[in-house]
């Protein structure tokens, strides 16, 4: 390069760099100014939006005028600006705002509705009127446009106008179908139930597949008796135009169940099963339905028809497990009895029944007995065998029929908690046989495969087992492992256990044997034995702890016995002859039952109640007490 | 001579009778004054077992004609009745402590009751109050603390709402209570929270549909001729007992007569800008010169409640007490019945109006009870005509901070509410009989 080269080059270079510089120099001093002027814009409109959200209108309509001196045109000052007057109540100032906005685009349907609904703000409802006019002439087929101006005249919770213009709508689209979930939400706004349902109705004649939304929006209004009355009416005059729609049919028979009408539901469902040729389907579903709900005669029905109908295989033996369930259930609705022993013995109240309704259960065992023939070593046959050994147990006291029932259970493939509830109650039948060390085996058994929530339940029964075997000391410390777990309801019956032994030890351990051996006999359903034991216990032993204790348990038994003068006396002698025992408050309680469930005298249990309320007035059972004088009286509690 | 004869025997006879008739009465005249009645006390301190049933016992006693003697300021504010056996079966039944008392015993009460320098009067209840509750049909129990305590108390009352106010009908009550109501027709403002819930669309929804069926073109201007009624009622000897909300909004519908305050959304239409400056304080009866809170997403109507719930304060319910001003039993009977409790710090609980600020309650007003140290004002009491009111600030005594929905609370689970003992004596107040002034 020559020296002239280097030159030009340098001179090249130079002027390059000046020509840099100077961009630079003019870009600085043009654009820093610019670039903040930015920021400081952005900034105000964050803090004008802040102010707005805050409700502080006033400063926030400020800034957004300050903005707008800036940039006349900005969407989002001039929104911002609109929503601060309006909530000011500065319209005209709203309204020119919108003009001015409306000059640039003349075209913005949302901003003349929007200015119709500041018209309609500032109380000058004629002008609204006009200018939602004009929104809907520009299209009278554009949906969006009607609902464009409803919105406006919902917010101001106009909603009988609102309605008047999607009816508008869709006289002038000649579409009836338009606005369906609309109407129907303005309606219900309304009150108006019968309008409401019109709408759904239409709305599943247009989409059947909307029968679930339908229901779902329906049931927030039919909680209230008249709104579902309403839509029935509706819906009913729809199947009677079209009978055989299976998705208004679903809603009507839906609405039925909506307010427990079961048995009206149950002629929809078949109806339903009869068109759609589901061949006892539909009915089998509603069958489980009404079992849910625990309607066990409407549900019993139902599975009934299922099974008659003999049509489906897949469901049949389901069909015929819960028509027999459903009568198992209808059965021990009768069974009345157990209601006066329910909770209130320490060791023997689970078992203790009395069959009254020994006939009715007849029946439901055989259904049973069929479904463990007609579909072996299945889940169904597995179920029907629990269901018939917790029969033959709680109700006939069948010990070798139950037993059969809850071994075969355990023997059948299938494994799960029937197998472990089946082992327990296998446990118990070895107790009541008087077969303490299988029952024992059993447990032990059970215990090394039973999951945790189980386990306490297996420990109580063993300790149970020691106590009625006098191993006072082993069930003790049974008891107190299992009272550690407060979380499980067993803590309690544990613990009750506990402090019996624990008390009574005073008494000597022949008295305790003796008492722990009467109360196997009673758990062993020999009423009779125990009774006679027991009264041996409080002649013998008058002179222990255990005294009130076995007369309790004499009081109890009587009644087990069809007894009730001689409950009545034991009882009596509690409260009058013990005048140290805590449990007079107990024995007056039980005289107050037996008047009130075995004798029916209203008076007379009033009365012994009563007796608690004065006599023992810390009582635990003083509310109870009470609750049942008001009962039997009949305040209004 | 024969008849005057016998017309003298039968005199002689008629005056024996009448002789022996006025003896057998003396006897047990003297009878009942050496043996006396024996009394049935139901003691009001902390030994009660259930405070709140105790009011019930007083009311079913006045509802079988009987008299109870409310013993103020004796054993926190005492009953005393005549011994019966189906009085204390009662008793028992409602799980209410009472002690037998001799007629020495009760004569002793008595004299200690009105010894002069003991702070102890008794007031002789005997009439039974016709009470009536203002409520919409739709209420939901955690609405209203008063009907849940009267619904505990089992003391009986009726429903009314503003077409029984509007017909003249509450001048068959002696008693009206109003709870978290809005009286000025912005529908409790929760507009900023609930407009969308359902069960505040329908409130809308049904409060609209009652205004047009009186003939009312908008709510407010329905609520606000219902608190014109009300006025009337207490201007004409009756007492109202209002708590939370319906306290200030109450007042603040009688400033506002003729002025618009409700913004679109409760109304329709843009309330008057100079709604503030057109209040008219001398219509109220408890509040002055306070200014509207008129922004609708604020959950607040004026600067009464205090502190203000918009935004809930935060506070620790562990040291929110207010304390209930003693009053002279003698001369001031009327404060000292409605302040009548067995502790005299009670616990503090919140309401949409949770205080009432100090520096705009008219000067005529007995102020009952007020959070020490601070503007706050729990409890006020006034005279209106022949009528009083007595108002009570907060929601719920046993809730701290009652929100929507919440379940109502169960007072067998708070029997010895200070709080809920409040509300009942004012149940009874109007049992009283009127008695002639010291002072």
């Amino acid at each position: 390069m020559t020296k002239t080269d280097r030159q030009i080059f340098h001179w090249h270079i130079s002027r390059s760099a000046r020509r840099a510089l100077c961009t630079l120099l003019c870009a600085w001093l043009l654009g820093s100014p610019a670039f903040s002027q930015q920021d400081d814009s952005a900034a105000k409109l964050k803090l004008a939006q802040s102010f707005e959200r805050a409700g502080e209108w006033e400063k926030a309509a400020t800034i957004y005028e300050s903005l707008l001196e800036i940039d006349p045109e900005g969407f989002v000052v001039l929104d911002g600006l609109r929503r601060s007057y309006t909530e000011m109540n500065e319209y005209d100032k709203a309204i020119n705002l919108v003009h001015r906005q409306l000059r640039e685009n003349p075209s913005d349907e949302s901003l003349l509705s929007a200015l119709g609904g500041l018209y309609d703000l500032a109380g000058k409802t004629a002008t609204a009127d006009s200018v939602w006019h004009v929104v809907l002439g520009r299209d009278r087929q554009n949906a969006n446009l009607y609902r464009l101006v409803a919105a406006q005249l919902i917010d101001h919770r106009e909603y009988e106008r609102a309605i008047q213009i999607y009816l508008e709508g869709r006289e002038s689209t000649k579409n009836q179908m338009l606005f369906l979930e609309e109407l129907a939400s303005l309606y219900g706004a309304l009150h108006q139930y019968e309008a409401v349902a019109s709408e759904y109705v239409k709305l599943i004649r247009s989409n059947p597949q909307q029968v679930s939304t339908v229901e779902a929006r329906l049931s927030s209004f039919t909680g209230r008796e008249e709104a579902r009355r309403a839509a029935l009416v509706v819906v009913q005059k729809e199947v009677r135009q079209t009978p055989e729609q299976i998705p208004i049919l679903s809603l009507l028979a839906w609405l039925y169940m909506d307010g427990k009408e079961y048995d009206a539901a149950l002629e929809q469902y078949r109806l339903i099963d009869r068109i759609t040729k589901a061949n006892g389907h539909e009915i089998f579903q509603f069958g489980q339905r009404a079992a849910q709900e625990r309607a066990y005669a409407v549900s019993a029905k139902a599975f009934r028809e299922v099974v008659e109908k003999h049509e489906r295989q897949d469901i049949l033996p389901l069909a015929r497990l819960g028509y027999a369930r459903a009568l198992e259930e209808l059965s021990a609705e009768n069974d009345t009895v157990a209601q006066l022993f329910r909770g209130t013995s320490t060791t023997s109240s689970e078992n203790a029944r009395v069959s009254e309704s020994q006939q009715t259960f007849q029946g439901v065992l055989a259904l049973y007995g069929g479904l463990t023939r007609d579909y072996p070593n299945t889940d169904i046959a597995m179920q029907a065998f629990f269901r018939i050994g917790t029969i033959r147990f709680d109700r006939f006291f069948d010990l070798n029929g139950a037993s059969a029932a809850f071994d075969t259970v355990r023997r059948l493939p299938q494994n799960g908690n029937l197998v472990y509830e089946a082992t327990m109650n296998l446990g118990e039948i070895q107790t009541a046989r008087n077969d303490l060390v299988r029952a024992h085996r059993e447990y032990g058994q059970l215990l090394k495969i039973v999951p945790e929530p189980y386990r306490d339940r297996v420990l109580f029964r063993i300790a149970e087992l020691d106590y009625f075997e006098a191993r006072f000391d082993t069930a003790a410390g049974s008891l107190q492992r299992i009272s550690m777990n407060l979380a499980n309801d067993l803590a309690n019956d544990a613990l009750q256990l506990l402090y019996f032994i624990q008390e009574n030890r005073a008494a000597g351990q022949e008295a305790l044997a003796e008492f722990a051996h009467a109360d196997l006999l009673a758990r062993q359903r020999k009423y009779s034995e125990a009774l006679a034991l027991f009264e041996s216990v409080t002649k013998r032993f008058a002179a222990t702890p255990l005294l009130d204790d076995a007369m309790m348990r004499t009081g109890d038994l009587h009644l087990l016995l069809n007894e009730t003068d001689s409950a009545l006396v034991v009882f009596g002698r509690i409260i009058n002859d013990m005048p140290t025992s805590i449990l007079r408050d107990r024995a007056q309680m039980k005289i107050g039952e037996v008047y009130e469930v075995r004798l029916k005298d209203k008076h007379k249990a009033i009365e012994a109640y009563e007796a608690v309320l004065a006599n023992y007035p810390t009582s635990l059972f003083v509310e109870e007490a009470r609750k049942k004088i008001r009962v039997l009286r009949g305040d209004s509690i | 001579m024969k008849d005057v004869n016998s017309r003298d025997a039968f005199v002689t006879r008629l005056k024996g009778r009448l002789l022996a008739a006025i003896m057998s009465i003396l006897v047990v005249a003297i009878q009942g004054i050496a043996f006396g009645q024996a009394k049935l006390l139901i003691p009001m301190d902390l030994k009660q077992t259930d405070h709140l049933k105790a009011y019930g016992v007083a009311f079913w006693v006045l509802q079988h004609n009987g008299t109870v003697d409310w013993l103020l300021n004796y054993r926190g504010g005492s009953f005393l009745l005549d011994f019966s056996d189906v009085a204390a079966r009662e008793c028992r039944i409602r799980g209410v402590l009472f002690e037998p008392a001799s007629a020495s015993d009760a004569s002793s009460i008595y004299a200690e009751v009105q010894r002069e320098d003991n702070n102890m009067d008794v007031v002789r209840l005997e009439k039974v109050p016709k009470i009536a509750v203002y409520v919409p049909p739709t209420f939901k129990p955690w609405d209203d603390a008063v009907t849940i305590a009267l619904e505990y108390a089992e003391i009986p009352y009726t429903k009314v709402w503003d077409e029984e106010v509007l017909s003249g009908k509450l001048a068959d009550y002696d008693w009206l209570h109003l709870h978290h109501e809005d009286f000025t027709g912005q529908y409790g403002k929760f507009y900023a929270n609930y407009r969308y819930a359902q069960w505040y669309i329908d409130q809308q929804t049904m409060y609209e549909k009652e205004a047009k069926r009186l003939g009312f073109r908008k709510v407010s201007d329905e609520k606000k001729a219902v608190a014109r009624g009300i006025k009337e009622f207490v201007g004409n000897g009756g007492f109202m007992f209002a708590m939370c909300s319906a306290t200030d909004s109450y007042d603040i519908a009688l400033a506002a007569e003729g002025v618009d305050i409700c913004d679109v959304m409760f109304d329709g239409d843009p309330p008057d800008p100079d709604a503030q400056r057109k209040l008219d304080f001398s219509k109220t009866l408890v509040f002055e010169n306070f200014k509207l809170d008129m922004n609708p997403l604020r959950y607040e109507y004026s600067d009464i409640d205090i502190p203000p719930s918009d935004p809930p304060p935060i506070r620790d319910p562990n040291t929110d007490y207010f304390t209930l001003f003693e009053f002279s039993a003698k001369y001031d009977p009327v404060p000292t019945m409605l302040t009548q409790d067995h502790v005299s710090i009670v616990k503090g609980f919140m309401g949409q109006t949770t205080a009432f600020r100090k520096s705009l309650i008219k000067r005529t007003i007995t102020i009952l009870a007020q959070r020490e140290g601070t503007e706050e004002v729990r409890f006020l009491h006034g005279n209106f005509g022949r009528g009083t009111f007595t108002w009570y600030g907060g929601h719920d005594p046993e809730d701290y901070q009652h929100a929507v929905g919440d379940p109502a609370t169960d007072l067998s689970l708070h029997k010895n509410s200070p709080g809920y003992r409040l509300i009942l004596n004012n149940v009874l107040f109007p049992a009283a009989k009127k008695k002639q002034q010291k002072t």
